[in-house]
């Protein structure tokens, strides 16, 4: 930033408080810009707004006495605010249904449970465990089949290979 | 502040997608959603520490085709697929690898592609 005896133009300084109401400061700059606001006497319609709003007046020489009004009207801020509690809450809540969630999945899985539907309605226990001694079948022979299967196809794709595979 | 929220944010959110055991796409399909449907029988099983989920579709092509879109969804996590289509119809076999233990899923579907089974196993370390 320029020293006191390189004052900025009425336009820079206006510049500088237009970034500033945009919220596109640095709090460090934010801080120069201030400074700056006190040391010269350039007045316009948002030069003195930013002023008013920064709590600051002009050609105050004891530096020390700049007080910032702590609830300045900063609409942009406020709602960064309000967005970024709004976003920790939501963070949270996401956090704990996903918490509780996985916790009571865990409580399912501790104990041996037997479910089955067929034709519209859940089947007693006796019936459900019956539908599901022959899913288990099924779905271990599908298995082992496909495996087998994979096996084989394997194999010919090697036999293929090694076939197409000139010799040294 | 914004950097920090962000930074906190994105924590976060890396702390729950490693947290969380993988998403298994076709699983959705045990939710009860076909309860009372009439051309679906579903079975959900655990013992000995082992899971099983067994649905069966008879002549049904759209619950058909939307399991077979959705298991598509799952190939592109496995570890391992092999498909067969052949005369007796469309057979798939994915594997997916988690906490060491393998979860296995099956589909097969009829050359009509009207009738389904669908088949997932693997034991209970897996899906933790």
């Amino acid at each position: 930033m320029k020293e006191q005896d390189d004052k900025l133009t009425l336009q820079e300084t206006e510049q500088l408080c237009r970034l500033y109401m945009d919220c596109r400061l640095s709090v460090f700059e934010e801080t120069e810009l201030q400074y700056i606001l006190t040391q010269v006497d350039y007045h316009s319609p948002l030069i003195d707004d930013v002023r008013n709003t920064m709590g600051c007046e002009p050609y105050i020489t004891d530096k020390t006495s700049i007080k910032i009004d702590a609830n300045r009207k900063r609409p942009f801020r406020k709602w960064t605010v309000y967005i970024s509690i709004a976003a920790s809450i939501a963070i949270l809540f996401g956090i704990s249904v996903t918490f509780f969630r996985d916790v009571s999945t865990d409580q399912n899985r501790s104990q041996s449970y037997y479910i089955a539907y067929a034709d519209g309605h859940r089947l007693s226990d006796d019936a459900a465990k019956v539908q599901i001694e022959t899913d288990i079948k099924s779905a271990n022979d599908f298995f082992r089949e496909m495996t087998e299967l994979e096996a084989r196809e394997k194999q010919i794709i090697d036999k293929f290979t090694t076939f197409n595979t000139p010799e040294e | 502040m914004k950097r920090l929220l962000i930074i906190f944010s994105m924590t976060i959110v890396a702390l729950i997608a490693n947290a969380k055991a993988p998403q298994i796409h076709v699983e959705k399909f045990f939710d009860g959603r076909y309860n009372k449907e009439k051309s679906v029988r579903t079975s959900v099983s655990k013992e000995n520490g082992r899971y099983y989920r067994v649905l069966h579709v008879a002549n049904n092509q759209a619950i058909v085709e939307e399991i077979y879109k959705t298991l598509t969804k799952d190939t592109e996590t496995a570890t391992k697929f092999f498909e067969q289509t052949g005369e007796g119809g469309k057979s798939t076999v994915v594997k997916l690898i988690n906490n060491d233990e393998t979860i296995n899923i099956g589909f097969q579907q009829d050359p009509t592609g009207t009738s389904a089974s669908l088949f997932i196993n693997g034991s209970e370390k897996a899906f933790k």
